[in-house]
């Protein structure tokens, strides 16, 4: 069953903007779902519907098989957004034991909890620490603890390291990746982060003005841009560049390549990037737009 | 409706509230100087000097006739004291909790949109009811006990003075019982549904506060009503007006809890 699912789902706000134009994404549970664009393509606006803070002015989405809306979907997911924060005079215990309360773990289970978190984001030692006074990636990491205390099935993360130094998103990213994996939770990402989305993504939609470009898989990406297919050979007479469907056919390529005498000095099988294949299929569905 | 839930948004409401200095002051100074500073200044002047000397006393003295007195005060300054205390100073009274219950309640929501913490407690399992009660609650409990506090140490002070001038108590009037017990509640209520509709769409906390202190108006003209002597409070007057009020507040209740939803709150954060 599909974690989440979501038909033609649209938001038109009060003013009139339309955030969202018909989204329709299916994420099997246990993914690391990418919900990749730039600001203001309507990334935080699916959360807040998918989460039921939001209600769709049409189309239909369920989370985990619960329809839109319900109030039960945040007693099982757990929201991470760019812009919100925490109590900043609680202490970073306070403030997950306040969380607890919220989501009706009993006292013992959930310091039980709130000792298990702070030892797996590694920050036991700010338990009693006002959470006013810590750097961005600690409230970050509190950001996190407090998001999975009620075990939840879906998180949604909202440019989780957005205001992060490179070393604290680094370890963010590690964090969720490991947090997936050790609490067989689903992740739904919106970032506009490529690099960080590609280090933890098994599957992407790229979301453009409120409407979504593409949806698939890693190797979908690759089977649209031929990503992982094209060959560069560098030999003392040039470099040659093709393109092979199957390891048997780079391995033909490179002899050929010897048998007409040159001298193989590298081989590379070009990487097509996240970012690579980002912009080929987004400016693709401009370029689109704009002819019809 | 999880009250586990709505106890634990309250308790922490009043530790924010307590560490607010920006709220907290103005909680604090405001009911000391309106309901014992002022009352026991007056209450002291008028019964040891000459009240001839106070400013207006020619004013009051001509609509003491109006106001019943009981004959135990059969001096001017007497019966002006007690006219002061029993009745024009009652406003006083619904002013403070109007005012702590708009500072609360704008402080617990306007003041969270403003901190970023507010879309934190959108996301977590608070049902919209809930999340209404809750706000509510912190703010109308402080707010009634800052004035039931208010008018304890109004009693006690004035009480004291008066004793000790005149050997008898001047805040006896039986129209404080309606104005604690039932105005008081009231008005209280009424402010913290004006600032809550109020809150949902401001996001600041000084925009909240300057469109809910309407709710003091009328109040401020009760006070200077009372002061031309047109009109009189009494008992049935301030029963019937606590009535009036709450009545006022449940049509108010009624829309607030539907108009109060995470949409609404959630497109001006």
């Amino acid at each position: 069953m599909a974690a989440i699912e979501t038909s033609s789902l649209a938001k038109t706000y009060d003013g009139g903007v339309q955030a969202l134009r018909g989204l329709s994404i299916e994420v099997d549970s246990g993914e690391i779902f990418g919900l990749l664009g730039p600001n203001g393509a309507g990334k935080s606006t699916t959360v807040r519907l998918l989460n039921g803070t939001l209600k769709a002015t049409s189309g239909s989405s369920s989370v985990l098989g619960m329809t839109s809306g319900h109030d039960r979907i945040r007693m099982v997911t757990s929201t991470v957004a760019e812009l919100a924060q925490l109590y900043e005079y609680m202490s970073t215990a306070e403030n997950l034991r306040f969380f607890a309360r919220l989501y009706e773990i009993p006292g013992t289970e959930a310091e039980h909890r709130i000792n298990e978190l702070l030892d797996l984001l590694e920050i036991a030692d700010r338990r009693d620490t006002r959470v006013g006074s810590l750097s961005t990636g600690l409230k970050k990491r509190v950001q996190l603890a407090r998001a999975l205390i009620n075990r939840p099935r879906i998180l949604f993360l909202d440019e989780p390291t957005s205001g992060l130094d490179p070393e604290s998103a680094r370890h963010v990213v590690s964090l969720v990746r490991e947090l997936a994996e050790r609490e067989a939770v689903t992740v739904f990402l919106c970032t506009h982060n490529l690099p960080l989305a590609e280090q933890i993504c098994t599957s992407y939609g790229f979301l453009v003005a409120g409407g979504l470009a593409w949806s698939g898989s890693k190797m979908d990406l690759d089977r649209r841009v031929g990503g992982s297919n094209v060959v560069r050979i560098t030999t003392d007479r040039g470099i040659h560049e093709i393109t092979a469907a199957s390891d048997r056919q780079v391995n033909d390529a490179i002899r050929s390549v010897m048998d007409s005498g040159a001298c193989v000095l590298e081989v590379v099988r070009k990487q097509t990037t996240l970012e690579d294949a980002y912009f080929t299929i987004v400016e693709g569905e401009t370029n689109e737009s704009v002819a019809s | 409706m999880n009250l586990s839930r709505v106890k634990a948004v309250v308790m922490k409401d009043l530790l924010e509230l307590r560490a607010n200095k920006m709220a907290m002051i103005p909680m604090i100074v405001v009911p000391i100087v309106l309901c014992i500073v002022v009352p026991a200044a007056v209450t002291l002047l008028a019964l040891r000097l000459d009240i001839a000397l106070i400013n207006g006393a020619g004013l009051i003295e001509r609509m003491l006739p109006v106001y019943a007195v009981p004959a135990v005060f059969d001096t001017m300054a007497t019966r002006i004291v007690y006219v002061f205390v029993n009745y024009l100073f009652v406003p006083l009274f619904m002013l403070v909790p109007i005012m702590a219950s708009s500072i609360v309640s704008a402080n617990s929501v306007v003041g969270e949109k403003e901190r970023h913490t507010l879309e934190t407690l959108l996301y977590t399992p608070i049902t919209n009811r809930e999340f209404v009660l809750a706000k509510g609650l912190a703010a109308f409990v402080p707010a009634l006990a800052i004035t039931v506090v208010g008018f304890v140490g109004y009693f006690f002070v004035v009480n004291l003075i008066s004793w000790l001038a005149v050997g008898t108590m001047m805040v006896r009037s039986l129209l404080w019982i309606p104005a604690i017990l039932l105005v008081s509640p009231a008005v209280s209520l009424l402010a913290l549904c004006v600032t809550l509709l109020v809150s949902m769409r401001a996001r600041s906390f000084m925009e909240a506060q300057q469109m809910s202190v309407i709710v003091v108006i009328p109040f401020i003209l009760l006070v200077a009503v009372q002061f031309t002597g047109l009109f009189v409070l009494n008992t049935v007057i301030v029963t019937l007006f606590g009535v009036g009020i709450l009545g006022l507040d449940a049509v108010l209740l009624t829309r607030v809890g539907p108009r109060f939803d995470r949409e609404t709150i959630v497109q001006t954060l």
